[in-house]
């Protein structure tokens, strides 16, 4: 697997799930192999668009290498939400016909990512980096131990680190254990 | 025309070559600071950036005395 920025004009985004249309939004969907009907991809994909707007970055798209161009594997969406925002590249995890083959899975912020088309496992974190609720507030986060609480950043562990930092800490960044340490011996080093 | 940031702070999160993306890198630019982190590029002010470091520093200290791990993140 390697990560680059590609065209988005190299990527086909069409094929199992979704399909060229004459609709007014270009595509249409076939709901009973994605799971999710048209009008959920049009309300996602304006929804990252406007996430996109607001400065945040999306997680990279995951596409497979062909001869001629790049086939979308998993991030849809995104993928139309960028190429609407008029942004002629896009960013991807890019792996080979061999890598698909076996299933070949790797790391991606401390989340098992697998070379198959769509469902990767990363769900709740495709955006990383969104406008979030308070931690405190999420469903299916038990014990929450608060590292530190200031004004303009707030560091919790529950299941792995959490990172909070902007107006209300509306910005969050999830961290495994070495991401939280390599942070933290970065820092050390500053001097102000 | 030469580079314009300072390097505060820079660590290693694995060998593997990956070109920038293995790393947590703090800059001094000539308005503010920013942090580069895998896809992210958080920048932050003078005053941020101070707190950013204390508490990096106390969640530290607090982390090494206690039980936070993830052994997912490879």
């Amino acid at each position: 697997m390697i990560r680059k920025y590609i065209l988005t004009s190299d990527i086909n985004c069409f094929g199992f799930m979704h399909f060229k249309s004459d609709n007014e939004y270009g595509f249409d969907v076939r709901a009973e192999n994605d799971g999710q009907s048209l009008e959920e991809h049009i309300n996602g994909i304006k929804y990252i668009e406007w996430v996109i707007r607001g400065g945040q970055k999306t997680t990279p798209i995951l596409v497979e290498e062909g001869t001629n161009e790049y086939k979308l594997l998993d991030g849809f969406k995104r993928y139309m939400a960028i190429k609407n925002i008029g942004n002629p590249v896009v960013e991807c995890f890019v792996v080979t016909p061999e890598e698909v083959a076996i299933k070949k899975q790797f790391k991606y912020m401390g989340l098992t990512m697998e070379a198959v088309l769509g469902g990767q496992s990363y769900f709740d974190t495709r955006i990383p980096l969104i406008e979030g609720k308070d931690t405190v507030s999420e469903p299916g986060l038990e014990q929450i131990d608060t590292l530190y609480h200031g004004e303009h950043i707030r560091i919790e562990y529950s299941e792995c680190f959490h990172i909070h930092w902007g107006d209300h800490g509306k910005y969050r960044l999830k961290l495994g254990y070495k991401d939280f340490m390599a942070f933290c011996e970065a820092f050390s080093e500053v001097k102000l | 025309m030469g580079k314009i940031e300072t390097v505060l702070g820079k660590h290693l999160i694995s060998e593997i070559p990956d070109r920038d993306c293995n790393l947590v890198l703090i800059e001094r630019t000539p308005h503010n600071y920013h942090v580069h982190f895998r896809n992210l590029k958080i920048e932050l002010n003078e005053e941020e950036i101070g707190q950013w470091k204390e508490a990096f520093g106390m969640a530290q200290e607090k982390v090494e005395v206690g039980e936070y791990f993830n052994d997912d993140n490879v």
